[in-house]
């Protein structure tokens, strides 16, 4: 067990959307475009971590049969704070994040970590793993808002590159595309994942 | 038992630090928030009354209203977030009304309508319809003011808003009263009233006896066969067996309900 290992293991080995499967609602949800899907993934990397942090700390605190209650309130406490100071710092990004915020609560990605790792792990591992698995969600939430926004908007990070002449597929735009991209994204993602021999 | 204590204690404990850190970051960031939406607002309203210097918050009823002033003196009156009922909800319009009674600036301040069809309102083009509107006009889908096909409805929600902020500016500042319902004032007599349907204008005539409704004829119309006699059958006598004019409307004929209902009530209150 190494701090890197534990790191790069969020990236692609075990990245949460396109291995793991975890938190879907937000992926599908938010990644209309490539800077929506950044926004959400810092959010929900910055919560990841915090709660790592928290209950790693506390982890010989927290009984077990309380457990899940107590992760639960220190997640929700600092989704709250994100959403907070979204709104009052970065309100273009809150208006169009909107109701996704709030649902970090419930992403059961952030969830999974602290039951699965932090509440079992030492702090710098706890750290490592956060951050890494909020850099994979991340990575996963631009590359399928990315994705969805040439092909729904033909432009990228609101830069718009395609001629004239080209017409976005609305569909992608739609919640239809988020089902379509993603299902792209993990059909080469199980692809990558059998010339490196993960499973 | 000493094992439940230490769970609540714990669980107490943790649930404690967290109000509190989020009381504090509340502390800081809710003062940002109010200003940032105080500014938009205000913004929002010099554009609606460009010759405004101050603008004053101002409580009637319970209802929130803004005065905009220049020199001191009371130039126009807003009236945010009037809301008539749309297809996805509540349509929220900010409605600007001049000191005449007439509507200077209206704009959809929120709505939840169809994304690609309702929210055809927020046309600024379409919205300067209402500009010069006051209280003696009807304010009406398909009498004053210009449908758009597609979005009968969302337009319709519009129409409905800002007549009402028309009414209600003209009751808290101007002095007008507003148009009620209020059988026990009404003579003897026939009155005629006019609504707004699905295929234009109904026109019905109201005769009231002894402040009872006794008959409703309707005199003019351009709805749907079909779908038109549900309606004409079940409103008027629904409305004469009420003497009200809020009764349910008859499903699949929505619109010449509501239109029926409209002109009864414009011809009892107006």
């Amino acid at each position: 067990m190494s701090i890197t290992k534990e790191f790069s293991k969020g990236i692609i080995k075990e990245n949460p959307v396109l291995r793991l499967l975890l938190g879907l609602c937000p992926v599908l949800g938010v990644t209309t475009t490539a800077m929506n899907g950044l926004g959400m993934g810092l959010a929900s990397t910055f919560v990841l971590l915090c709660s790592n942090i928290v209950v790693s700390l506390l982890r010989s605190v927290i009984p077990k049969k309380v457990r899940i209650p107590c992760f639960i309130v220190v997640i929700a406490t600092f989704v709250t704070i994100v959403d907070m100071s979204m709104n009052a710092f970065l309100p273009d990004l809150h208006a169009n994040l909107g109701l996704f915020i709030p649902l970090i609560v419930v992403n059961c990605m952030i969830l999974g970590r602290a039951e699965a790792f932090a509440s079992k792990n030492s702090l710098p591992y706890s750290i490592s793993d956060g951050i890494g698995m909020g850099v994979g969600f991340t990575v996963a939430l631009v590359l399928l808002g990315g994705m969805r926004e040439i092909l729904g908007a033909g432009a990228i990070f609101d830069y718009s590159f395609t001629p004239e002449a080209f017409e976005p597929f609305a569909v992608f735009a739609s919640p239809a595309g988020a089902f379509i991209g993603l299902g792209f994204l993990l059909a080469g993602m199980n692809l990558l994942s059998k010339k490196l021999k993960l499973d | 038992m000493g094992d439940i204590i230490r769970l609540s204690v714990v669980l107490a404990l943790i649930c404690m630090v967290a109000a509190g850190s989020l009381a504090y970051i509340e502390g800081i960031t809710t003062p940002v928030i109010q200003q940032r939406e105080a500014e938009i607002l205000a913004e929002r309203l010099g554009q609606y009354v460009p010759d405004a210097d101050s603008f004053e918050p101002v409580d009637v009823d319970g209802k929130e209203f803004f005065k905009a002033l220049k020199g001191g003196q009371e130039i126009a009156y807003i009236m945010p977030d009037s809301r008539g009922p749309g297809y996805g909800g509540d349509v929220r319009v900010n409605v600007a009304v001049d000191t005449d009674g007439n509507v200077i600036a209206a704009e959809v301040a929120g709505h939840t309508e169809t994304p690609g069809l309702g929210d055809v309102i927020e046309d600024p083009d379409w919205l300067a319809q209402f500009e010069g509107k006051g209280v003696n006009d009807p304010i009406a889908i398909g009498t004053d003011i210009d449908n758009i096909s597609g979005a009968t409805v969302s337009c319709r929600a519009v129409a409905t808003a800002v007549r009402n902020a028309v009414e209600e500016i003209g009751a808290a500042f101007l002095g007008i009263a507003m148009a009620e319902w209020d059988l026990d004032a009404v003579e003897d007599g026939t009155y005629t009233g006019t609504g707004t349907g699905f295929g234009g204008d109904i026109v019905v005539e109201v005769t009231v006896s002894g402040n009872q409704i006794t008959d409703i004829t309707i005199v003019e119309h351009s709805e749907s066969p079909g779908f038109w006699e549900n309606a004409e059958d079940a409103i008027p006598d629904a409305i004469i067996d009420a003497q009200h004019y809020d009764v349910d409307d008859v499903s699949g004929a929505t619109m010449s309900s509501i239109g029926i209902k409209d002109a009864v009530f414009d011809a009892i209150a107006r």
